[in-house]
């Protein structure tokens, strides 16, 4: 029996493999399930944000941080703060129940109050993570 | 014309952008060609992923952390948030290396790797 589906690149897809498959069923892709954003106003120490992503695992998650006023997208799940005091820092996890926007910044050193956000965009796959 | 496209619902599929398109033929797809798992139970880990080429991989770590649950999982690179341990990974032909800051000791934090199949060939 047949089965499972193969998509080629302009090539006839019988025996085709990889990686000339754009398509293939018989691998796990990445699916995106949502993307969630979430922000921190003003951090300080112990200032959380979260979100409940809605699985009943762990889920795969990329996330890009940002600091208000910057505008610049960093690739990571943990932001260093400037590098100005030693230890602070940002962090995007997850686990079975939330996605998690964690500071522990020790005081606003920069910016006015309100003026400054921490922001988060996490991709939540499909796939999980245990 | 050949290939296929599936778009959201609502959206004719035909005049659909590529943002709108669950699915489309005209673009490649990452494709998880391994998952491995285990133990850093040394500072340097050596996984080999079985792949032709440096692969595009994600590594995942959890651990004992302490903070809003011990089942915390962060994407690497990272540092544990509460200070001190830094991870990162890299890879070469052969292996993806997880490299730890310090020596662990037990309990091990635990890692969960995703290598995908090379896209560019």
């Amino acid at each position: 029996m047949r089965s499972g589906m193969k998509v080629s690149k302009q090539k006839n897809v019988t025996g085709t493999n990889l990686p000339e498959n754009f398509y293939d069923s018989n691998f796990k892709t990445l699916q995106i399930q949502a993307i969630y954003f979430l922000s921190v106003v003003d951090p300080a120490s112990g200032a959380r944000a979260a979100v409940a992503h809605g699985r009943k695992k762990t889920p795969m998650f990329v996330a890009y941080m940002r600091t208000n006023p910057s505008t610049t997208w960093n690739r990571k799940s943990q932001l260093d703060w400037q590098g100005a005091v030693a230890g602070n820092r940002c962090h995007v996890y997850a686990d079975a129940a939330n996605l998690y926007l964690d500071s522990n910044f020790v005081d606003d050193l920069f910016f006015p109050k309100g003026s400054e956000t921490t922001e988060a965009m996490v991709f939540v796959f499909t796939n999980d993570l245990e | 014309m050949s290939g296929i496209k599936i778009s959201k619902p609502g959206i004719p599929v035909e005049t659909a952008q590529p943002k709108d398109l669950v699915f489309s033929s005209e673009f490649n797809a990452m494709k998880v060609a391994t998952e491995l798992t285990g133990n850093v139970s040394t500072q340097t880990v050596t996984i080999p992923h079985g792949q032709a080429t440096v692969p595009v991989h994600l590594v995942y770590i959890k651990g004992p952390y302490g903070i809003a649950s011990s089942q915390c999982w962060l994407l690497v690179p990272m540092g544990t948030p509460n200070g001190g341990i830094f991870y990162s990974a890299d890879a070469d032909q052969t292996n993806i290396y997880i490299r730890r800051s310090a020596a662990p000791t037990a309990p091990y934090d635990s890692y969960r790797v995703f290598v995908f199949a090379d896209p560019t060939r």
